[in-house]
Formats: structure tokens, C-alpha cells, sequence
């Protein structure tokens, strides 16, 4: 073969190669797009140096993601955590349109790697890696892309704002001291401070322009909307010192400017789920520090999360009525609801506001109700979770009952206090006449119990040492009194 | 020996002259300067630390491998192109000593280097316990966690008196899907001498099951010394004690058997062998088998120079040599991206793999596999950097895979090339 019929045939392969090539490229820039890989237009303007090198890379991109993937979970299995954040930062941006990424290496990093530590300050850092990844780039290259707001508000509602994580309690106390800091030490209220921005008082402009700096540069929040959320009828009153108001933020956030990735009823659920978590846990008590204990949080239920709820499902019924749809769902989820809704309200002291919300949803569904009261509806619904308690078990509940008394007298809550006692003395009542026939009668009173619950609080700091100080100055006690007796 | 000192020394001298000393430092002295701002870490003092070692040093290694065949290959080819011996000798030498002479100098060359880097890294390491607020108390803490070697082992009960903590709790958390996707998380409690032996553990469900079903296995040296099924429900913590007697066993491994409703083991968990920490050797000792191990990088990558200058181009050298070294360094890495079954459920990951059995996989794929170096154990880097023994078996790996490799080369350019060379000038 002379030298020119080898070019040929050289030539010839090149161009069948071309061919090839280009018979493929549809089905390849098809697949590119359905996975959000192809970076266009103006996307390219705001992608990461990062990308931009890949991109020179052609194919090779995909190689380097894979290795990268690669190493992380490698490392992930031999738990060499400290370079995760790198590679997975690395993935993201190359690939920075891709929602799922930065959605997984969030979920990864909050869920799976955190809890290979013990519960501690470790955990608390993993979560917090996780959910930067989420607020910084994730939102950056996929602002409307409602799966990053589904993932975001499930860590804080989930992670932070539930209670599966042993570390609970201080991913919820590391949240409070951080929003508490931003708000100079105190609880945020949105409304004001947005008002505040427009306000002629040079200090409290300036105070509040630096809050909203911080909070939009630090947790991605804006205050504009914080603050429309505050004033949402259906939404109740948000304390954002709890991750769960969070998780309303960013589910409603997506709702407002997502438009595609998932689905909306998805965030909307988020959203109804975290108010209802915040029905049950959502009074939020700050401790400081002590010398004898750390910062903590303690969680109890927030009754006034029950107005916008019911208002919620009062509306439901009627959408439901107007739309003549089938409400069986909406009508047996309301009754549920009002069932732990009575319960918390009355125990807050609330009886009379339990008692016109029943009413309105016995007038709304009376075939739901067949109860006459608020208080009939709680005693029924008490009485079937009692009847198959023993008298251990018996005492257990309403030793508890007492602990939450004693907790909101040293608070000085006599309102919730004085309906808690109220609540234990009926049910010792209700022990005691079920116990009344059997062969192992009831012999402690209340006040021993009582005696003996102070006793415990007291002595096996069941309470943070500010709460137990405040309980003996309320009660006029101290420990060695106790012991006496 | 005095020859081989005066080829080092002159070879030293011409390294010099080559600037490469500063050319290296120039490299790695940016690098220095950018890294700190470019890594990412997990927000804590150590994970800066090691990060910014690891990555340093992975850097180090490659631009001390890079530059050895670099030097190497331009020596040999400057040589024979230019038909001149750089050598200036005033008494004959042979080929071999010529060629050993050089390699040595390569590698004092490039640890030079390396010393004015690793003083640098210092200084970064000083700067980043500074960026934190960190007591000194807790300043020393990180550095002994820093530089304990520590060699992970199956679960070993402790007895050595020198551990400060009277009781060592090794969490041990896996994640893998029973029937429904849950993850797991069991801690075993290890209380040293007279103690007992406690199984701790919480079943995390992801989704509403009632209850899981769990078979654990404690195995001494392979052999089943304990085992007992338990149903588990999810978020409730679980105890069990184990026999006292246990506890006098060492090693102890725990697995974890998912038993479905036959009460038949569905499949086997991977479950990662307990491991606690004991200290072991000296970090000096870790340095110097670290040292060692990389010197025999350079040295080899050097000796693949100086053979393919043989018989390629420069260009070609170059590039093949290159292709050898990445193929050495990420044989594992790439044998597992083209063959694995995948990674599923990872965005962005590509799943379709090569067939094994394929004529790629066995005729070329397979022995290029076997005859490249392992040039990943010859890089410690993130052993050294993560505190974990360099054991002397390493040693041992390398002379299987890389001394075969080092020595035909060697041996072919010292016995066969001079022979060519003189019939070539016959």
C-alpha cells in the first residue's frame, strides 16, 4: 500500500466514525437533558470555575464524576469523613444543575454520616455540612427546583425538628443559640424587625438591616417573607428559634417558587406536618448555661398551633362541600386532630377556646361527634387509653402528669399549671375507683406521689438547675427538707 | 564508592543547573499558598488539618513521581541525541554505576525539595490551630490524635494498662436495607478484664415496620463462640448481655445475619469487623517506612524513564511513562469503574459496567492489570495522614508487584542497552 492509499483509509474511518458519532448525539443530548448534565446559555454565566473546566473535558467529565463518587464512598466505608465535604462539593459543581446531588449528598451527610459519631457536637456539624451544601450551591444553581426545598424542610422537620435523632435536643439548642444570636440574644419576631428597616430610628435600622443580612447570608432566610409568614391565617405563630417554623419557611418558600423536580402536594404535606409536630412540641424553652449543666432546650406543646389548624380543615370541609367531592378522609383526619387538640388545649389551660373550636367542628360535622363537650371528648378518648393500663403503669402517667406541673409552676404558668393538677388529681381518681374491687388497692395518695415526683426532679436533676432553683424558690422548699421527709 | 559519589554529586550538580529544585519548590510553594483557600473541609480543626495534609501530600507524591520522570527521561534522551556524556569523568565508569549513581540522585534531589514543602505544611499546620479557637490543652489533644498510628484490627479486648478510658465504647453503625430500607446502628460495649460484654444497638426505621428480626453472630478467629436472634423493634434501644467468658476471648468479631421469616439468613451483612484503637509504633517509625515507600516511587519511576529513554522518543517516553503511572496509581479505581456492578441510587453515577468475561477483560485489560505497578501502595500518603500503621508487609506487596518491574527494566538497561549501544557504534 503506497503512502497516499494509507491516508485514504485513514480518512475513510474518520468519517465513518463522524457518522457514528452523530447518529448517537440525539440519543445522548436527550439523556443529558432529562438529567439535567447539559449546561446552556445562560446557566453557563453563573456555573462554577469548576464546571467550566470540566466542560473543556468533554466526555471525561462523567469519568471524573464517577471516580469522585467513587473515593466518597470509599472514604464513607472506611470512615475518613474529613474529605467528604470536598468531593462532594467537587460532584455538585460538576454537575451543578443536577438537583438530586446536592439533594443525596445533604441527605448522606445529615443522615448516615452524623449519626456514625456519638451523639454530641460531631453530629450537630454533619447535619449543619449537610444543609449548607443544600442552602449555599444547591439553591444557587436550582432555585426553582422543588425537590432542594422538599429535602431542606425534611432535614429541619425531620432531623432537627423530630425526635429519632438521639441528638435531638441539641441539634434543636444548637439551632435556638444561633437564631437567638442573630436576634441579639432574644426570640425573632420578623414582623417587627421588617417594620423596623423603614423605621426613622437610625439604631434599630441598622440593627435590623444587619439581622436580615445575617439571616438571609447564614440560613438562606429572607426576612420579607418570614415576616408574610407570620401574618398567614392558616400558618400559626412561628417561632423560628424551632427548626420545624424552618421547615414551614422552606416548604412554603418552594411552594411560592419551585415549579418543577417534584411535586407541590409533597411540600404542602411538609408543611401541614411540621404544624402539627409543633401542635405537640412546639413551646420552646431556652436554659442558658449553668455551671453545673450546658445549654439546653425543652420542648412542650404549643396549643395555639390548633387556631390555624382548625381553621385549615374548617376551610378543607368547605372546598370539599363546594367541589361535592367524597370528605370521609377530611372529616375522620378533623376528628382526629380535635382529639389531641382538646386534650393539649384543656391541659393548657385553654378549656374555654377547646370548647368553641369542638363546637364549631360538631356544628360543622355532627355525625363526626357524638360527644357533648370538649372536656366529654377528652375524658372518653383518656378513659379508652386507660382501661388497659396497670396500676404501675397508671402511676407512671400521672407521675408524668405531675412533672409537667411542677414544670410550668416553677415557670410560673399558673394557668397550665392549675389545669395539669386538676388533670392528675381526676385521673388518680379514675385509678383509684378501678382499682377499688381488686386485690391490690391503691394505698398512696396523691400527695405522696407527689411528694416523691418533687423528690426525683429534686434530686436526680430530672430539670436543668435553673428550673429546679426557680421550683424551690416557688415552693419555698429546699433539698434537705425533702430528704426529712 | 568513590565513583558512585562523584556520578551522585555530579548528577546533583546538573539538577541544579537544570533548575529543578526550583521549578519543584516554585509548584508546590503555589500550591501551598492556594490550597488552604480552596479546600473544603468538615468545619473542624482536625478535618482542616488532615485535609490539608492529604491533599499536599497526594500532591507532593505526584509532583516528586512527575518530576522524577521528567528528569530522568530528559537526562538519558539530552545524552544520546546530543551524543555527549554530561558526565565529566576522569576515570572510567561503568554503565551500571552510571545508572544507580543517577538514581540515587534523583531521589536525594526531589527529598530536598520535598523538606522545603514539608516546612511549609508546617507552617500552614500551625497557622490553621491558630484560625481556631482551640486551648492549648486541646492544641496538644489534636496533635496526638493527629500523630498516633493506630492500626485497626478486629475487635481486640483491651488489655493494655496505658489506656486512659477504663471503658471503651466503639460505636459500630451499619447501614443496609432489610426488607423495607432501614438502617441499623449497634454499638458493642467493651468493658475491659472482668467486666461483662454488652450488645447495644437501635433499629433506625426509615419507614412504619413493626419489628425486625436479627441474628448476631460473635465469631473468635473465625469460629461461632456466641449467636442469638432477637426481634427488634425500630428506635427502641436493645441490650443483651453477652457471656461473661467472652470477654477472655481476643479477637472478637460481631456480625449481623438479617433473617427473614423462614427464619433463613436472607443474605449476609457486610458488616465492617469491630475495631478499636490501640496504639501502635511510633509516628517517627510510620515516617520513616512512609519515606521509604516513596523513595521506591521515585526510584522506580525514575528507572521506567531511564528505560523507555531507551527505546521511545521523548515525547513518547514521556507519555507512555505517564500512561503507566496512571494505570498504577488507579488500577483498583478503574477496574472497579469499568467492571463493578455500579453504585445505584447515586445521582449522576453511570451503572452500565463491561462484561468480565469479555476478550478486553482477559487478553488486555487483565494482564496489563498484573504487570503495572502498584504505585498506590508505594503512596502513603493517606495512611501516614490518617494516623494508620504502615505495616512492613506493604514492603512485601511492593516486592511482588513493583521490584519485578523495577529490576527487568534496570537490569535491561544496564546489561543489554550498552551492548546495543557498542554494536551500534561497531
Amino acid at each position: 500500500m503506497t503512502r497516499g492509499q494509507h491516508a485514504w483509509s485513514w480518512w475513510a474511518l474518520f468519517f465513518i466514525l463522524l457518522l457514528f458519532s452523530e447518529s448517537i448525539r440525539s440519543f445522548i443530548d436527550q439523556v443529558r437533558e432529562d438529567h439535567n448534565l447539559s449546561v446552556q446559555g445562560e446557566q453557563i454565566e453563573d456555573a462554577p470555575p469548576e464546571l467550566n473546566v470540566a466542560l473543556g473535558m468533554g466526555v471525561f467529565r462523567s469519568v471524573i464524576i464517577d471516580f469522585l463518587w467513587m473515593r466518597a464512598s470509599k472514604l464513607q466505608r472506611e470512615r475518613r469523613f474529613y474529605e467528604i465535604v470536598q468531593l462532594y462539593d467537587l460532584i455538585g459543581k460538576l454537575q451543578p444543575y443536577n438537583a438530586k446531588v446536592w439533594a443525596y449528598s445533604a441527605w448522606n451527610m445529615a443522615y448516615n454520616i452524623s449519626v456514625v459519631f456519638p451523639p454530641g457536637e460531631e453530629r450537630w456539624r454533619w447535619v449543619k455540612n449537610g444543609l449548607e451544601r443544600l442552602l449555599g450551591p444547591g439553591l444557587r444553581y436550582n432555585p426553582e427546583n422543588l425537590s432542594i426545598y422538599k429535602e431542606i424542610a425534611w432535614i429541619f422537620s425531620h432531623k432537627m425538628g423530630g425526635s429519632t435523632d438521639d441528638s435531638h435536643l441539641l441539634y434543636k439548642t444548637k439551632f435556638c443559640e444561633w437564631v437567638q444570636d442573630i436576634a441579639g440574644g432574644e426570640q425573632l419576631n420578623a414582623r417587627q424587625i421588617f417594620l423596623n428597616l423603614e423605621s426613622e430610628d437610625l439604631a434599630l435600622k441598622e440593627n435590623a438591616m444587619k439581622i436580615e443580612k445575617r439571616l438571609y447570608f447564614e440560613l438562606g432566610l429572607e426576612l420579607g417573607f418570614m415576616a408574610q409568614l407570620e401574618n398567614h391565617p392558616l400558618l400559626g405563630p412561628l417561632d423560628w428559634r424551632d427548626p420545624k417554623a424552618i421547615a414551614i419557611y422552606w416548604a412554603q418558600r418552594g411552594l411560592v417558587i419551585g415549579n418543577y423536580g417534584s411535586r407541590t402536594v409533597d411540600l404542602q404535606r411538609l408543611s401541614y406536618q411540621a404544624q402539627q409536630h409543633m401542635l405537640r412540641q412546639g413551646t420552646l424553652v431556652y436554659l442558658p448555661a449553668t455551671e453545673d449543666a450546658p445549654s439546653s432546650v425543652v420542648v412542650w406543646p404549643d396549643y395555639r398551633q390548633a387556631i390555624p389548624i382548625h381553621r385549615y380543615f374548617l376551610h378543607q370541609l368547605e372546598v370539599f362541600k363546594r367541589e361535592r367531592a367524597v370528605d370521609t378522609g377530611v372529616r375522620s383526619a378533623f376528628r382526629h386532630f380535635l382529639v389531641e387538640a382538646v386534650r393539649i388545649l384543656i391541659l393548657s389551660g385553654q378549656e374555654t377556646l377547646a370548647e368553641k373550636m369542638f363546637q364549631d367542628a360538631k356544628k360543622n360535622i355532627p355525625e363526626n361527634f357524638s360527644e357533648e363537650s370538649a372536656r366529654q371528648l377528652m375524658d372518653l378518648t383518656i378513659d379508652e387509653q386507660i382501661s388497659t393500663l396497670g396500676p404501675e403503669q397508671f402511676s407512671a402517667m400521672v407521675s408524668s402528669v405531675l412533672m409537667q406541673y411542677y414544670w410550668w409552676l416553677a415557670q410560673g404558668n399558673d394557668k397550665r399549671s392549675k389545669a395539669l393538677i386538676v388533670h392528675a388529681t381526676q385521673l388518680w381518681q379514675k385509678n383509684i375507683q378501678k382499682n377499688a374491687t381488686k386485690e391490690r388497692r391503691i394505698n398512696q395518695t396523691l400527695d405522696d406521689l407527689k411528694k416523691s415526683v418533687l423528690k426525683d426532679i429534686i434530686h436526680r436533676n430530672l430539670f436543668h438547675p435553673i428550673m429546679i432553683a426557680k421550683l424551690q424558690a416557688v415552693l419555698d422548699i429546699k433539698p434537705k427538707t425533702l430528704e426529712t421527709n | 564508592m568513590k565513583v558512585f559519589n562523584a556520578i551522585l554529586w555530579d548528577s546533583i550538580r546538573h539538577a541544579w543547573r537544570l533548575r529543578l529544585p526550583f521549578i519543584l519548590i516554585f509548584l508546590l510553594g503555589l500550591v501551598l499558598l492556594t490550597l488552604p483557600n480552596w479546600v473544603m473541609h468538615d468545619g473542624s480543626p482536625e478535618g482542616k488539618l488532615r485535609i490539608m495534609m492529604t491533599y499536599s501530600g497526594h500532591l507532593q507524591i505526584y509532583a516528586l513521581s512527575f518530576a522524577a520522570l521528567f528528569y530522568s527521561i530528559w537526562f538519558e534522551k539530552f545524552e544520546r541525541e546530543n551524543k555527549v556524556n554530561l558526565l565529566i569523568a576522569t576515570y572510567p565508569v561503568s554503565h551500571h554505576q552510571k545508572i544507580l549513581a543517577r538514581l540515587m540522585s534523583y531521589v536525594l534531589i526531589l527529598w530536598g525539595s520535598s523538606l522545603i514543602f514539608q516546612a511549609g505544611i508546617g507552617f500552614l499546620t500551625l497557622r490553621t490551630f491558630q484560625q481556631f479557637d482551640i486551648s492549648i490543652q486541646e492544641k496538644s489533644e489534636l496533635k496526638s490524635r493527629l500523630l498516633t498510628v493506630r492500626e485497626y484490627s478486629p475487635l481486640q479486648l483491651i488489655e493494655d494498662q496505658d489506656f486512659e478510658q477504663k471503658r471503651i465504647e466503639r460505636q459500630f453503625m451499619q447501614a443496609f436495607p432489610l426488607n423495607h430500607g432501614i438502617a441499623t446502628g449497634f454499638d458493642l460495649l467493651v468493658t475491659p478484664q472482668q467486666d461483662p460484654l454488652y450488645l447495644r444497638g437501635k433499629l433506625m426505621s426509615l419507614q412504619d415496620i413493626g419489628q425486625a428480626q436479627l441474628r448476631f453472630e460473635v465469631r473468635h478467629e473465625n469460629r461461632l463462640v456466641w449467636a442469638a436472634e432477637a426481634y427488634i423493634q425500630p428506635s427502641v434501644e436493645f441490650y443483651q448481655l453477652l457471656p461473661a467468658e467472652l470477654s477472655k476471648l481476643s479477637p472478637l468479631r460481631l456480625d449481623l445475619i438479617q433473617g427473614n421469616e423462614e427464619k433463613k439468613p436472607l443474605y449476609y451483612v457486610q458488616a465492617e469487623p469491630l475495631s478499636l484503637s490501640r496504639p501502635k509504633g511510633s509516628f517517627i517509625g510510620n515516617l520513616l517506612r512512609a519515606t521509604m515507600l516513596s523513595s521506591l516511587l521515585i526510584f522506580t519511576m525514575a528507572a521506567i524513564g531511564i528505560f523507555l529513554a531507551q527505546i521511545l522518543s521523548f515525547q513518547g517516553s514521556l507519555f507512555t511513562s505517564l500512561v503507566i503511572y496512571i494505570i498504577g496509581s488507579f488500577k483498583q479505581d478503574i477496574h472497579e469503574l469499568l467492571f463493578s456492578s455500579g453504585m445505584p441510587n447515586i445521582p449522576g453515577f453511570s451503572t452500565e459496567q463491561l462484561d468480565p468475561s469479555t476478550i478486553f477483560y482477559s487478553i488486555l485489560w487483565k494482564p496489563l492489570l498484573f504487570i503495572t505497578p502498584d504505585f498506590q501502595v508505594l503512596n502513603p500518603t493517606s495512611k501516614l495522614m490518617n494516623g494508620e500503621y504502615i505495616p512492613w508487609d506493604d514492603f512485601i506487596h511492593v516486592g511482588s508487584t513493583t521490584l519485578p518491574f523495577l529490576c527487568v527494566t534496570l537490569l535491561y538497561a544496564l546489561y543489554f542497552l550498552p551492548r546495543q549501544e557498542v554494536d551500534k557504534r561497531s
